[in-house]
């Protein structure tokens, strides 16, 4: 017998460690929960994902459609009367509309129809539909959308763009910036830091000097410099924000490398035989990577204001597509005349998923960072 | 005994430590005295709360500890009871303590000449008036006080004093950092030197020369001294009386020669026999089985009786307090109760 | 000895500010298409021949080193171009708006670490008190907010709701043009002067930006250095300082705030980068005219030769700041083998 064969061992041990893994990942959860404000900003990070993944089915309107009748409109509490008779006029507007190109009607029967009141409307919409010119699933239709026209629970921006479905679309954006970042750089991060923390040499002072410039610039200036290079957009947005991100992971899993690989495990695994590649992912890798993790959730806050400070500037995210930064972009010019829920609403929305992401990012520091426990 | 030239007098001191799982009590009740320029060894295993009695005296006990009964009568005042203006009187000027760990307890920023000056200006031991000092040393204001900063740190054994004044503590050794140390203690001449552990820390080599060093400088200062140690070795060699303390309380207390050569309680005994000595038979070391309690959760009685191979029911029935079984010897154990 | 140290410092920060402004200007070369038609391109009243004319006075027709070393020359005679739009001086544009942007930064720096070492301080020393608990959670909040929407909240709230504070701008143009110009600080400029209302409007100008500018660089300084504090207080010459009698006061502030503050400063160091950036993003909110609210302007007008000069400035500036602060903290610790 020569050489170190895969032996079934081998394999036992790799069943043994990932139960390990899933006790430990079971231990975790549990303290998390037991952690408040852990707790708490893991469940309200969640409805946002909940939120942006279920987007389409939550939002009452089409968050680009934009309805000039009820430009500024206020939120529901402050919406008076004028407001209401818009809101009004706009819902019989988009109903009659819906149902012209629905079934033949003459003018004067919707000239008659457009004289009532909203619900004197609906309930002529119900005649029709007993008398069987309307389809009983269109009617429903129609009147729920003359419900939600009725209501724009946030108001709308300066567009007639509901604020309400625009938050929540806003979500995705934010939410895919904040993953997509943080996760690309992190994993250009662990590669490059494993590399150069394992193997050092050329490679080593080669990226670790490239970072050294990197750092020379501040963050936000050096991605509206990469932006005005290539242009706006969020491709181009996720570029800019990567380009730096990498630096900080890179630098946490190489030091972090640096000082496992003083460790005795190391050499009973190079003893074992083990090469070095699955030295790296097999045996370091996963005791660096809770470091990685609370990196990775501390800086996604970091990220996302980023995103909303760029689209702010009109760098990254264009409207009309919704997205927080660029809705506060839209609405900052008229607050002086008083109209602050154009861009109070996106900003609330990104003070909570940035405080909730920084509040599990700090408590997942708590759990699994033990030995930098405080008091 | 007379009862005059009694320096210190500690009764029933207490100190607990209110944490979230339990109240932690690291001094329980002991009493002990000190006079004029004697030297007494605290002897116990590290978490016997000897360094927390210390602390108590002078009342620096750190958050969330507290001294929650007992007198501290120095000089006849109990300190427990005076104000915080007078007790910052008292500190550093009437007792002053050294501690363990030289490294850490000198502060990092400040040049070693500076940190020895602080104590002379706090206390205005050096006013506007000249002064003379024992050594004939005369003049007036700052340069007195850079004078007599060092002078001490001659009298301490620093071989380089003015250099060491404008250096470092990181450029000083430990041995040399202990001496400066010493010397902060002395500056201002108190009575009473807290010794916690000032050789643990330091080479073995050098612990000789510090503790020599100790015993020196209060015989010519006329001091009294309490040397906190876990080495019995260190007590045997330079402290008059000895009290052995277990689990915050004080077990066995008396002359050191007695404590020594006819310890009476158990625990006392098992330290005796724990510590290995160059004989002609091979002889087995004798270690105490089990470890320190945790102090939230003290057995009922004597704290000892876990680990003790004396022990008998009657150990666990009730609070055991010191009596005295030979002159000024004091036991804590149910045998002698 | 230590100056020396120092001076190899600041020696060694200049190849890595030449490489700044190298990228800079690569960066700037990077964008497709030409200086030239962004300025001229749309009029359609310039023919062709004109145009090349241009580029041989703006020498885009010389090789790339070639433009880099002319770049790089007139970057030491202090010229950085003239801009694509304004057709002025770069230099020219900057000059004239940097007193404002050193004013706001210097307004939201010290906002910040007023705010933030005391409360950092007493929250180390009072652990878990009531003050403790509610400037630590609004420290926390502090760095979950964006610089924009905190600005926009701040307007909101003071300016329009209030009417307390002006809402944009950084003194009444009428004062302004009262106030004789020294330093180009209006604050400065008014005391000297003794100008009692273009100071009192100066100020009342200053509040809202500083603030928007500055909190970040606040909690994150107070949480470093409460926790730096707590850890220091727990020292052993800590406890020394007590025990020689020193009041509790100096103990905190002669002896465990030096050493608290070695590693704060470090943070502080890269909090400037942040402050930098946000500068631009606050500038804009407020119409502050200083640097970054001309930078936002060349951004939407394409005029590269101001942005890449702004950049550049910019760059320059976080390098410079970073030395300083690496020169504070050697001079902090004495543990530094110089």
């Amino acid at each position: 017998m020569s050489g170190p064969a895969k032996t079934s061992t081998t394999v036992d041990l790799y069943r043994v460690k990932s139960k390990i893994l899933i006790s430990s990942l079971y231990s975790f959860l549990r303290e998390l929960v037991a952690h408040r404000s852990a707790f708490l900003g893991a469940v309200v990070v969640m409805i946002f994902i909940l939120a942006a993944i279920f987007a389409p089915q939550i939002t009452p309107l089409d968050p680009t459609k934009q309805r000039l009748q009820l430009s500024l409109l206020p939120p529901f509490w402050a919406q008076d009367e004028r407001d209401l008779a818009r809101l009004e006029k706009q819902a019989k507007l988009e109903v009659l509309k819906e149902l012209r190109d629905l079934i033949e009607i003459d003018e004067d029967y919707l000239a008659r129809l457009k004289g009532l009141d909203m619900q004197e409307m609906l309930a002529e919409l119900e005649r029709l539909s007993g008398m069987g010119r309307l389809d009983r699933k269109d009617l429903l239709r129609l009147k729920d959308l003359g419900k939600k026209v009725m209501v724009h629970p946030l108001g709308c921006d300066r567009m007639g763009m509901d604020l309400l479905s625009r938050v929540i679309y806003g979500t995705r954006i934010s939410l895919l910036v904040g993953i997509l970042v943080v996760g690309i750089s992190g994993f250009i991060g662990i590669v490059l830091g494993s590399i150069a923390g394992y193997y050092r040499g050329w490679f080593d002072t080669l990226i670790s000097r490239f970072c050294d410039l990197l750092l020379a610039f501040p963050y936000l200036i050096f991605a509206i410099l990469i932006m005005v290079i290539m242009g706006g957009g969020f491709m181009n947005m996720i570029f800019a924000l990567t380009f730096k991100a990498w630096v900080e992971f890179f630098r946490l899993v190489r030091g972090e490398f640096l000082s496992e690989k003083t460790k005795e495990y190391i050499d009973a695994a190079k003893v074992a035989g083990q090469s070095s590649f699955k030295i790296i992912i097999f045996e370091i890798l996963p005791n660096i990577i809770h470091s990685v993790v609370v990196l990775g959730t501390l800086r996604m806050g970091y990220m996302i204001i980023m995103e909303a400070s760029l689209s702010y500037l009109g760098l990254g995210i264009a409207p009309p597509t919704p997205a927080w930064g660029s809705m506060v972009y839209l609405g900052k010019q008229d607050i002086i005349t008083g109209i602050w829920w154009t861009v109070t609403f996106p900003g609330l929305a990104i003070l909570a998923l940035v405080l909730s992401i920084n509040l599990l990012g700090e408590g997942l520091h708590d759990i699994l960072d033990p030995r930098l426990k405080v008091d | 005994m007379a009862e005059d030239n009694k320096l210190l007098e500690v009764k029933n001191l207490t100190t607990v430590f209110p944490l979230r799982r339990g109240v932690v009590k690291a001094v329980d009740h002991i009493d002990f005295e000190l006079r004029e320029g004697e030297i007494m060894g605290l002897v116990g295993e590290s978490g016997s709360g000897k360094s927390v009695s210390m602390l108590s005296i002078l009342r620096l006990v750190a958050y969330p500890g507290k001294i929650i009964d007992g007198q501290v009568l120095f000089k006849g005042q109990d300190l427990l009871q005076k104000p915080l203006s007078e007790m910052r009187n008292v500190r550093g000027r009437e007792i002053a303590m050294i501690f363990q760990d030289p490294m850490t307890t000198m502060n990092p920023v400040f040049k070693v000449g500076e940190q020895v000056r602080e104590s002379l200006k706090i206390h205005r031991i050096i006013n506007n008036q000249t002064r003379k000092f024992p050594t004939g040393v005369t003049g007036a204001g700052k340069r007195l006080e850079k004078r007599r900063v060092l002078e001490l740190l001659e009298e301490v054994g620093l071989p380089a004093p003015a250099e060491n004044y404008r250096q470092y503590p990181h450029e000083l050794s430990g041995g040399m950092q202990q001496r400066a140390l010493i010397a902060i203690a002395l500056s201002c001449e108190p009575k009473l030197l807290l010794a916690d552990e000032p050789t643990t820390a330091l080479d073995v080599t050098i612990q000789a020369q510090i503790l020599e060093l100790l015993g020196k400088v209060t015989r010519e200062h006329r001091a009294s001294m309490i040397l906190v140690t876990h080495d019995l070795g260190v007590a045997a060699e330079f402290c008059l009386k000895i009290a052995v303390m277990y689990a915050g309380q004080i077990v066995e207390m008396g002359p050191t020669g007695k404590v020594l050569h006819d310890p009476k309680h158990p625990y006392t005994r098992g330290l005796l026999r724990s510590i290995p000595r160059i004989t002609k038979e091979k002889v087995k070391i004798k270690s105490i089985p089990g470890s320190v309690p945790d102090l939230i959760d003290l057995p009922h009685g004597c704290a000892f009786r876990p680990r003790c191979d004396e022990g008998s029911p009657r150990c666990e029935q009730r609070e055991i307090g010191l009596k005295e079984v030979g002159t000024d010897h004091w036991i804590r154990c149910v045998r002698y109760d | 000895m230590r100056l020396i140290k120092i001076l190899e410092r600041i020696l060694m920060t200049i190849p890595v500010m030449i490489v700044v402004a190298i990228l800079v200007f690569a960066a700037m070369r990077l964008i497709p298409g030409d200086p030239v038609d962004v300025m001229y391109g749309e009029s359609g009243f310039i023919t062709d021949a004109q145009l090349e004319q241009m580029r041989k006075e703006l020498k885009l027709d010389k090789p790339f080193h070639v433009q880099l070393y002319l770049f790089l020359s007139g970057l030491v005679r202090g010229d950085l171009g003239i801009s694509y739009t304004k057709h002025r001086p770069v230099w020219d544009l900057i000059k004239e708006r940097l007193p404002a942007t050193v004013e706001l930064a210097l307004g939201a720096l010290i906002f910040g670490l007023i705010m933030a070492v005391p409360i950092g301080i007493v929250s180390a020393v009072k652990q878990n008190s009531l003050i403790d608990r509610t400037s630590m959670a609004a420290a926390f909040v502090g760095i979950s907010i964006p610089g924009f929407i905190l600005g926009i909240m701040l307007i909101l709230i003071f300016s329009v709701k209030l009417k307390l504070l002006p809402t944009a701008g950084r003194i009444d143009p009428i004062l302004g043009l009262k106030l004789k110009d020294i330093t180009g600080l209006h604050i400065l400029d008014s005391i000297i002067t003794g100008n009692l209302p273009a100071l009192l409007d100066s100020i009342k100008h200053l509040i809202l930006p500083s603030i928007a500018l500055g909190a970040v660089l606040a909690a994150i300084v107070a949480r470093v250095l409460r926790s730096s504090m707590i850890e220091v207080l727990r020292a052993d010459y800590v406890t020394l300082a007590r025990a020689k009698g020193l009041r509790g006061f100096f103990v905190v502030t002669k002896h465990a705030l030096r050493n608290a503050l070695i590693p704060t400063v470090t943070v502080v160091g890269i909090q400037i980068g942040v402050l930098l950036g946000g500068n631009m993003i606050i500038e804009s909110v407020f119409a502050w005219p200083g640097m970054g609210r001309l930078a936002v302007a060349a951004i939407k007008e394409s005029d590269y030769s101001v942005i890449q000069g702004v950049v550049m400035i910019y760059a320059l500036t976080f390098v410079a700041a970073n030395l300083l602060v690496d020169i504070i903290y050697t001079l902090l610790n004495p543990k530094i083998e110089l």
